[in-house]
């Protein structure tokens, strides 16, 4: 049981802040997410699938975020939500974490399972996993959730099977380590 | 380094230097705080890549006639209460893509990678403690390593998990460090009279992976051949090789890519005490690398290269070798996101007097 106090939330949020174009995803994952879970202002929200940008001149879809399309350089990029899925390229588990939000919630409660997926259109993701997917080459399942600064991150389960729950588990422990 | 070439300060006209934690001072901040005037100036923050590349610029710029004498310098200091918040912050790419997954700093990609290659080459957690623990050896003369003692296969095993498949012996130790060399023309280290290596090839490539979902290569396969038709040498006629060392599984891909064996077969030629490619010896990061002696920054990209110029000079702070003559050295850095972006490598060898 760890205790989330305001100092340990002020930390985390300058270490964890975003970029301006992270902060842009951030809130049209949100966006996204109201018809969902129909809160705005809770510090809870859930959507399937990914935002990132698309480049208006060549379609290119592109992730983590930047200033222009990386295939023709165009400036004309417009932000998608992508629902589809992807491969599980590599995890780990994550025992020590220079941050501390989730080096104690590692320590104490338990470690972090973070995975890295191609996805099927491309891009390459950062994901926090669903501790029983292992199996390098499995096929994933991507939704995008807040962070404890409130931020978007991605999480990651095996396609088909008991999504929502093993999401909505990841989801609470990353806004409150002990996941209630 | 002056005062052993038994040079004056106004001799030196040009200055390479690598820090991370300089900011927000710059390169030319140090002619002043140094009060030079420079004829050439460049500053490379390539990480593990900047002695290796700043030595090849500063080898061109001599020859060129820019400047007379480089002094190429890596140092780094870290504060721990600053630590996290600057490797959290390396990239934009870092900040909105891996450190919100709790890895801010290199230890998450470098175990994402570690286990892809274990995976796709059928490698086990013991063939990366061989060489933790061969290197370890290496250190045990060199004073200056942080972690001196003998390293067993059980400890490496049942050491602290960090973030696995890495535990704390994979993970090199953060610390305050310099490293440097002089750069000049052959005539003048030799009216100097002091002891000197010949850089005989360099390279560098960058980005070399973009495109590849999990890469296992990082560009060094794309220059080997050029390097080693430049130098004249063969890797099987290498004595000393110092690889990049920031984690296991980067030295093996290394030796690897540079030629030493086939693709995932470094380890079957490590030996707690010896790599034995080709059927011979080849002295591996013979002070122990940064696994031993600790990661001082960007400084840790010259550990290698200023470690062979000592070999190759007699100058060895422990563990002198006898009957060395060249040494290859590889150099590695900059996780902009999941993966290591620059690959660099130079063959030196030593100076008949």
């Amino acid at each position: 049981m760890i205790e989330i106090t305001e100092s340990d939330r002020s930390l985390a949020i300058q270490q964890l802040a975003r970029t301006p174009l992270g902060q842009t995803a951030t809130q049209i994952a949100r966006n996204f997410a109201k018809p969902d879970t129909g809160g705005d202002a809770s510090r809870k929200w859930l959507m399937q699938g990914v935002i990132w940008q698309q480049c208006g001149k060549c379609s290119a879809e592109f992730y983590p975020p930047r200033p222009l399309c990386p295939d023709c350089l165009s400036e004309q990029l417009q932000w998608r939500r992508n629902v589809g899925g992807g491969r599980l390229l590599s995890t780990t588990c994550l025992h020590v974490s220079l941050n501390n939000f989730y080096y104690r919630s590692a320590r104490d409660i338990e470690p972090w399972v973070i995975g890295m997926v191609a996805h099927d259109d491309g891009p390459v993701l950062f994901v926090f996993l669903d501790k029983s997917v292992s199996a390098i080459g499995s096929r994933i399942a991507l939704f995008t959730a807040p962070d404890i600064t409130g931020e978007s991150v991605i999480i990651a389960v095996g396609e088909g099977n008991l999504e929502i729950e093993s999401v909505s588990s990841i989801a609470a422990k990353l806004v409150n380590a002990n996941g209630n | 380094m002056l005062a052993v070439a038994g040079l004056e300060k106004p001799e030196c006209d040009g200055l390479m230097v690598s820090s991370y934690s300089l900011a927000p001072d710059t390169a030319v901040s140090l002619a002043e705080t140094f009060d030079i005037s420079l004829n050439w100036i460049e500053q490379v923050q390539l990480g593990g890549a900047s002695g290796i590349v700043g030595v090849r610029r500063a080898a061109r710029a001599v020859a060129a006639g820019d400047a007379d004498v480089i002094a190429c310098v890596g140092g780094d200091t870290f504060m721990p209460d600053q630590f996290a918040g600057l490797l959290g912050r390396f990239s934009s790419f870092t900040i909105d893509g891996s450190t919100p997954y709790g890895c801010g700093g290199a230890s998450v990609p470098f175990a994402l990678l570690t286990r892809a290659y274990m995976e796709a080459y059928d490698a086990t957690r013991e063939d990366f403690g061989r060489l933790c623990i061969l290197q370890r050896k290496n250190a045990q003369a060199y004073q200056q390593a942080l972690l001196r003692e003998s390293l067993t296969m059980q400890a490496y095993l049942s050491a602290r998990l960090v973030s696995e498949p890495l535990g704390l012996f994979d993970c090199v130790m953060p610390c305050a460090g310099a490293e440097g060399v002089l750069v000049m023309q052959e005539g003048r280290a030799q009216a100097l009279g002091i002891p000197y290596v010949r850089l005989l090839a360099s390279a560098e490539r960058h980005n070399a992976s973009r495109g590849m979902a999990m890469p296992l290569t990082f560009g060094w396969r794309d220059f080997r051949e050029d390097l080693y038709q430049a130098a004249k040498l063969r890797p099987e006629q290498m004595d000393i090789v110092q690889v990049y060392d920031d984690y296991p599984v980067m030295a093996l891909l290394q030796l690897e890519e540079l030629g030493f064996c086939q693709a995932g077969q470094a380890s079957r030629y490590l030996t707690e005490a010896s790599f034995m490619p080709h059927g011979r010896v080849v002295h591996l990061n013979t002070s122990g690398g940064q696994l031993s002696a600790g990661q001082a920054g960007f400084a840790g990209g010259f550990m290698g290269l200023t470690e062979a110029v000592r070999q190759l000079t007699d100058k060895a702070l422990g563990n002198q070798l006898s009957e060395v003559k060249n040494a290859l050295i590889s150099g590695f850095g900059m996780i902009n996101y999941n993966r290591g972006l620059c690959a660099t490598a130079a063959i030196i060898e030593r100076a008949e007097l």
